[in-house]
């Protein structure tokens, strides 16, 4: 059934009407067949009779008047049927008065007359009928029939069943034609439709109605459906439109409340900057103007007042490096890791002298894509805590490098050192504002360098991370897009 | 006449007009009935000719033997047919067609059609006394006045002799026909 069911309605309509017309068909010739069989021998008694019949009437006046040419004649028509075998009159005395018997039989003994009888034998049926003559008998008719098998007539059943099989199947083609419009069209156009809805998502298209029936239903289901959908479809649209527009309302709110933080916090640090420098002014001018007047422990005082004003100093730079990065709109450029690199570790070289420290940087550094001012920010803050997280008693030995990623479209920039390294449970905190893994006493810092990095690192489309343990040395590294893959 | 002699035709017949089949056989039955009927006429015809003797010196005894049809032929060519070539001591057959008794006077048997029935009187005075077989199928013939009448019992054609017309006509019909006829009558026409 498989093949069947994979074929068009039009060939389907089409091969139903034919086999359905072929089937009558079939059942008809068996019928008739078997009628045929079963009618067979009593058409050849009745046919038989009739002939019979005929040959009683004609050969009256032969018996009448003793004509025998006549009755020769009247018994020659049975030639024209091969089928009798052999045929004779009786006289009124049951002798044979006259008889004609098929070529191909020979002699043939007649039978003794029987008065209107009939039997069959050995696939002949033999006939006897009286001759009348007013109320007296004159004589006997007699007729051996040959019986044909009423199979014989199958060959002419084949090439009839074959003919009209022909004429069948032309009309059949014609018409599923014709049923084709009245059944598979609306289903093929209903296909279309679908595939048509598909293929555009266009869900106005309408597919026309043809009838009534269930195709029509269909059609209307399909439409009625269409319509829920293209109903949805606007529904969805209007909702995804207000809630843009929502969207675009509260974020321009949000914007707007940033926009104002961000001013007030820098508005506020840049303001605390000038009583703090007035303060560490002041103190200085103490130290130097009064100093000799002071005591020792006025002196220290004086000191811790000027130190504190310039780590808080410190602090509100680092915030308002931080606050700045979040905010200002960044332009990129192609950059030169090299002469950065060399600008930033010349920036630091006092603090370098001071701990004796050794700094290798990797010659031939690939270009980046970023920002000018943040990328140097970004690698002197890794710098600078390379120099600070080391053992008090060690010299420092840091290493610069960076190589393009095994994707070609990166590059990663990692600064290594020798320092105290960082346990791994620690490694997401330190790149969060104000997280301090130590005391000021032990290493001073604002707690906002690393999250500066990773501010900056993330606003140049870039990742950040570090391979570190405790007291193995780290490695900060930063992955930004390549100059020439940007 | 048998279908089984054309099987291709006997077996479209079959598919085609089943049904009708008895209807078909009837038919066959009615149309072959009156030909045959006209068959066995024409033969019993030629077979009186055998059995009936005419008077010697008449004009029927000389020449062809002459069958006359009076009236619209119901025959066609089945007498032409069963008289041709056929000779009765030596003499052939010759049959004419008339409108009229007067052009078949001579003629030795004279076969008098259904459409003369309302002229009968007068056509029958026209052969009265004279030599000639009058032979009919006309209801009651014989014992209208005419020689011999056709009749058909149980099927089978017979014939009615009078012998009152015969012997008026001085015509000797054979005692082997006499006994064959399923009816003599001897009484002349009322």
């Amino acid at each position: 059934m498989r093949p069947f069911r994979d074929i068009s309605i039009q060939r389907k309509v089409t091969l139903v009407i034919l086999l359905t017309s072929l089937f009558a068909l079939v059942l008809t010739m068996v019928a008739l067949l078997v009628y045929e069989v079963f009618v067979f021998e009593e058409n050849a008694l009745k046919n038989l009779s009739s002939e019979a019949g005929i040959i009683a009437v004609s050969a009256q006046p032969a018996l009448d008047f003793d004509d025998k040419n006549l009755a020769d004649e009247i018994l020659s028509r049975v030639k024209a049927n091969h089928q009798i075998a052999a045929a004779c009159i009786y006289d009124k005395d049951g002798m044979v008065f006259a008889s004609c018997v098929r070529a191909d039989l020979g002699s043939y003994e007649f039978p003794v007359p029987e008065i209107d009888s009939h039997r069959f034998e050995k696939n002949s049926l033999l006939l006897f009928r009286h001759i009348n003559s007013g109320s007296d008998m004159i004589g006997q008719v007699f007729l051996r029939y040959d019986l044909e098998s009423p199979f014989a007539a199958l060959p002419h059943y084949a090439a009839i069943f074959g003919v009209i099989s022909l004429v069948l199947l032309v009309i059949a083609l014609f018409f599923a034609a014709w049923l084709q419009r009245l059944i598979s069209r609306p289903i093929l156009e209903l296909a279309r439709s679908a595939q048509l809805v598909k293929d555009r998502g266009d869900f106005s298209a309408r597919v026309p109605k043809y009838s009534e029936d269930e195709c029509g239903q269909l059609t209307d289901t399909f439409n009625d459906m269409l319509d829920a959908l293209q109903k949805g479809q606007d529904e969805l649209a209007r909702h995804a439109s207000e809630l843009e527009r929502r969207v675009e309302e509260r974020t321009a709110s949000q914007r707007e409340t940033i926009a104002f933080l961000e001013s007030f916090c820098y508005t506020i640090a840049h303001d605390l900057r000038a009583p703090l420098r007035s303060m560490a002014g002041f103190a200085a001018a103490i130290v130097d103007d009064y100093g000799p007047r002071l005591d020792e422990a006025g002196r220290h005082y004086a000191q811790r007042i000027i130190d504190s004003a310039q780590r808080m100093d410190r602090l509100i730079m680092d915030l308002l490096v931080f606050g700045r990065l979040s905010q200002q709109d960044l332009t990129f450029s192609a950059l030169d890791l090299n002469a950065m690199t060399q600008k930033v570790v010349q920036t630091l070289g006092d603090d370098i002298q001071t701990k004796r420290a050794e700094i290798t940087v990797q010659p031939n550094l690939p270009e980046v894509w970023g920002n000018n001012a943040v990328l140097e920010q970004i690698l002197t803050n890794l710098i600078a805590n390379a120099l600070k997280f080391c053992h008090p008693d060690s010299r420092p030995r840091i290493r610069v490098g960076a190589q393009t990623t095994t994707n070609g479209k990166n590059v990663r920039l990692w600064v290594h050192d020798n320092g105290i390294g960082i346990a791994p449970e620690h490694h997401e905190r330190i790149f969060r504002a104000f997280e301090r893994l130590h005391s000021n006493n032990e290493y001073t810092g604002t707690g906002i360098g690393l999250a500066i990095v990773k501010q900056g690192v993330e606003r140049m489309k870039g990742h950040v991370g570090v391979d570190s343990a405790s007291g193995q040395g780290s490695t900060f590294w930063i992955e930004l897009p390549r100059a020439e893959a940007a | 006449m048998l279908r089984r002699r054309t099987p291709p035709l006997y077996a479209w017949g079959r598919c085609l007009a089943f049904a009708s089949l008895v209807l078909t056989i009837w038919a066959r039955d009615q149309f072959t009935d009156a030909a045959l009927e006209y068959k066995v006429k024409a033969a019993y015809l030629f077979n009186f000719t055998k059995y009936i003797s005419w008077p010697t010196n008449s004009a029927q005894m000389t020449g062809p033997i002459v069958v006359g049809i009076l009236g619209n032929d119901p025959f066609g060519d089945v007498l032409d047919k069963a008289l041709e070539g056929k000779t009765v001591d030596g003499r052939s057959f010759v049959v004419v067609r008339a409108s009229r008794p007067e052009p078949i006077q001579s003629a030795s048997v004279v076969f008098i059609s259904r459409s003369m029935e309302p002229r009968l009187v007068e056509v029958l005075g026209a052969f009265n006394g004279k030599p000639v077989v009058t032979v009919s199928d006309i209801e009651r013939f014989a014992p209208r006045g005419g020689a011999i009448g056709f009749v058909i019992v149980e099927r089978y054609v017979r014939f009615e002799i009078n012998r009152a017309t015969a012997e008026r006509a001085n015509l000797k019909i054979s005692a082997k026909m006499l006994k064959t006829a399923s009816m003599l009558y001897s009484d002349s026409p009322r």
